[in-house]
């Protein structure tokens, strides 16, 4: 009996990019065969059940709680679930990149910032008597922004397939969607306006309010948050083996804690041994060495675990909070 | 009264008022809600997507449904009156209800509308509440006010639009007047200064030279007649003073005002040194001060009576007076109806197959016999 339902996304390049996330951590994905196509397994957590479902499900998902966690674009989530009120973002996981923005045709040179796209909507709903259409998939963020934004005089056309193409197909006159280059949108006559960025979106480990926490789905749940936030620190630092100077470890230490490193180990005699950021490294280095010139090994962690996991923690105080 | 009696006798009260009454279908076409208010329908309406019909709604109000079903007859009848139930989807937790019974009439008609017609249709109101037995808070405003005083302002174009627009969104002004002027650094601003020299003629030939050399496509329908207009218009927008801090705190007053001498304190805002030309300002106060003679005149005043300026500006959906019935000791369900003037709605729905009268006027109000019963002493 699995304790806590994964989902990750079952195919596209969200699903690689998951797959390989996992892996990193070294929490391998292996597929169950035959029938159980759909769902997966990590050898290391037997108490997480794996499911592989597309994302627009993987959002439905959270939302109604069927799943506990699952791996998403903030973009669908929020679309998906108004508001984030029924699913928590634990933590963003740097790939799966994308904006979600307001483009214009290129012609008109006319709008540059949300205020212009007001002025014109209602411009273009005196002329034609029709209010302005945009074309979209991301109902629900399209309107909130364009209301915030004093835009009044516009009409949501919701597309399914390219939203890009609707503009120049006749079906829009402008189009609220995801950019990641922006080449698509120019290659569409279209350009994204100086203040129309609605949501900056990446991957994100989400969890659902809506699913029901047993305590053994926590304690899954952190074993799990606890890996993925040690191999996020390793990445994030590099071990440091210090050689300490005559007049002891103490003054070197004191001179890295300012600079931002921790301690992992001073034995009496023995090699110091700090946890420093990886963007500090040789800062560091070089403050130690002038302190005492001697020789400083720096290593690669494959994990380094700590308490608290603040992560988790967080995910924990937003679930007891009502959203 | 329980809400039966006082529907009842709404219905009473207000065929003195209209001969004609009607009933249109509860389900009706989302498209005329979506264009004339825009996508927050979404969130106020139920919404029914049919395969067959297209999407449909239940009607969140009767005034729509029952000015178009009026439109459609072969005579328009001067004053229709209706009575049925209306729904909105109202957000988790909210008092409000959403599903209730609207007793109404509108005045429809061809040509100017006097005050007295106007305080009448007030009057007609307040008997209505009075037949069910409730002494209501009426509260009126005057959108015509408001847009004398920005006519006032003497603004020069593009910003009295801008004003308009801003006032009709709740902390639109506040948003307007935080907003930073045009810089020459912004993207378009050269052009638009460069365009703006030049006569409309020249400046759409010089733009429709620049698309095709920059090999930009013109799509998303707007002629480039339009874009040169506008980037004409924003150059001269650089060049156009922005309303002053003392403009933008009249009509900040004006728009805060809501009190029994709400008319006077507008009266006195008309003097202010801020406005260049009183003129548009203290016409509109003179026609809100003649119909409120007029109902006074009747006697038909209630002792809590007062005036908001600011009343029904984001509503878009008035154009003249508006009204509101209020027992507030039903908190947030205070509103027992309301109502106003909606020429330009009412030429919006005028059908499209048809000539259209050539000053279409409209009117009317609607009343909640359930909260009129619940209001009742």
């Amino acid at each position: 009996m699995s304790e806590l339902i994964l989902a990750i996304p079952s195919k596209g390049r969200l699903q690689e990019q998951a797959a390989a996330f996992f892996a990193d951590c070294g929490l391998p994905l292996t597929q169950d065969g035959g029938a159980r196509l759909y769902s997966a397994r990590i050898a290391s957590q037997p108490d997480i059940e794996v499911r592989m479902l597309s994302a627009g499900e993987i959002a439905r998902a959270l939302r109604v709680g069927d799943v506990h966690v699952g791996i998403v674009g903030e973009d669908g989530l929020r679309e998906a679930d108004d508001d984030l009120a029924r699913s928590i973002l634990v933590k963003p996981l740097g790939f799966g990149r994308a904006d979600l923005i307001v483009a214009v045709p290129q012609s008109w040179l006319d709008v540059s910032s949300m205020a212009d796209l007001a002025e014109v909507a209602a411009l273009h709903r005196a002329r034609t008597g029709e209010r302005l259409r945009v074309a979209t998939k991301y109902l629900s963020q399209a309107q909130a922004f364009l209301d915030a934004h004093g835009v009044a005089d516009y009409r949501l056309v919701e597309s399914l397939g390219a939203t890009e193409g609707a503009p120049a197909a006749g079906a829009a006159e402008i189009v609220i969607d995801i950019t990641t280059t922006g080449a698509t949108l120019a290659a569409n006559h279209l350009r994204p306006l100086r203040d129309g960025l609605i949501l900056s979106s990446q991957a994100q480990l989400a969890a659902s309010r809506a699913a029901s926490w047993s305590p053994a789905a926590h304690a899954a749940f952190a074993r799990l948050m606890d890996v993925v936030e040690a191999r996020g620190r390793a990445k994030a630092h590099r071990l440091l083996r210090v050689a300490p100077g005559p007049e002891g470890a103490d003054p070197m230490i004191a001179r890295a804690n300012e600079l931002g490193c921790k301690l992992a180990s001073a034995a009496e005699g023995a090699l110091l041994e700090l946890y420093c950021p990886a963007d500090k490294v040789f800062v560091v280095c070089a403050a130690l060495q002038n302190l005492f010139g001697g020789a400083i090994g720096v290593f690669e962690a494959d994990f380094l675990f700590e308490r608290p996991n603040h992560a988790h923690d967080a995910f924990r105080a937003a679930l007891s909070t009502l959203s | 009264m329980n809400a039966d009696q006082a529907r009842a006798a709404l219905r009473t009260a207000l065929g003195a008022h209209a001969p004609v009454w009607l009933d249109p279908p509860i389900l009706q076409p989302a498209a005329v809600y979506l264009e004339l208010s825009g996508e927050d329908i979404r969130r106020r309406a139920f919404l029914i997507d049919d395969a067959s019909h297209g999407a449909l709604c239940l009607r969140p109000d009767m005034t729509v449904p029952v000015v178009r079903m009026a439109f459609d007859q072969p005579k328009l009848a001067p004053v229709v009156g209706y009575d049925g139930l209306v729904f909105r989807r109202q957000s988790p937790g909210s008092e409000r209800e959403s599903e209730f019974v609207q007793v109404g009439a509108e005045w429809l008609g061809d040509g100017p509308m006097e005050v007295a017609t106007e305080a009448a249709i007030v009057r007609a109101a307040l008997e209505g509440c009075r037949a069910a037995g409730v002494e209501p808070a009426l509260k009126l405003g005057d959108v015509g006010v408001l847009a004398g005083f920005v006519a006032a302002l003497g603004l020069e174009e593009p910003w009295p639009q801008r004003v308009l627009r801003a006032l009709a969104r709740p902390g639109g002004l506040a948003a307007l007047r935080a907003e930073k002027p045009a810089n020459f650094e912004d993207e378009g601003a050269g052009l638009a200064e460069a365009l703006a020299g030049l006569t409309q003629e020249h400046a759409e030939a010089a733009l429709r030279d620049m698309l095709a050399h920059a090999r930009i496509t013109a799509i998303g329908g707007r002629p480039v007649a339009e874009i040169a207009q506008r980037l004409r218009q924003r150059g001269r927008l650089a060049a156009a003073a922005p309303p002053s801090a003392a403009q933008y705190d009249l009509l900040d007053a004006l728009t805060h005002i809501d009190s029994a001498d709400g008319l006077e304190r507008a009266g006195k805002l008309a003097e202010s040194k801020a406005l260049k030309n009183a003129a548009p300002a203290k016409a509109a106060l003179e026609r809100a001060s003649a119909r409120m003679a007029a109902l006074r005149a009747g006697g038909a005043l209630p002792s809590a009576c007062s005036f908001a300026p600011g009343l029904g500006r984001t509503l878009a959906y008035y154009d003249g007076f508006v009204f509101e019935l209020e027992a507030p000791a039903l908190r947030e369900r205070a509103s027992l109806g309301g109502g106003g003037r909606y020429d330009g709605l009412a030429r919006a729905l005028w059908p499209a197959n048809r000539a259209a009268p050539k000053a279409l006027r409209a009117a009317g109000f609607a009343l909640r016999p359930q909260r009129l019963a619940e209001a009742a002493p």
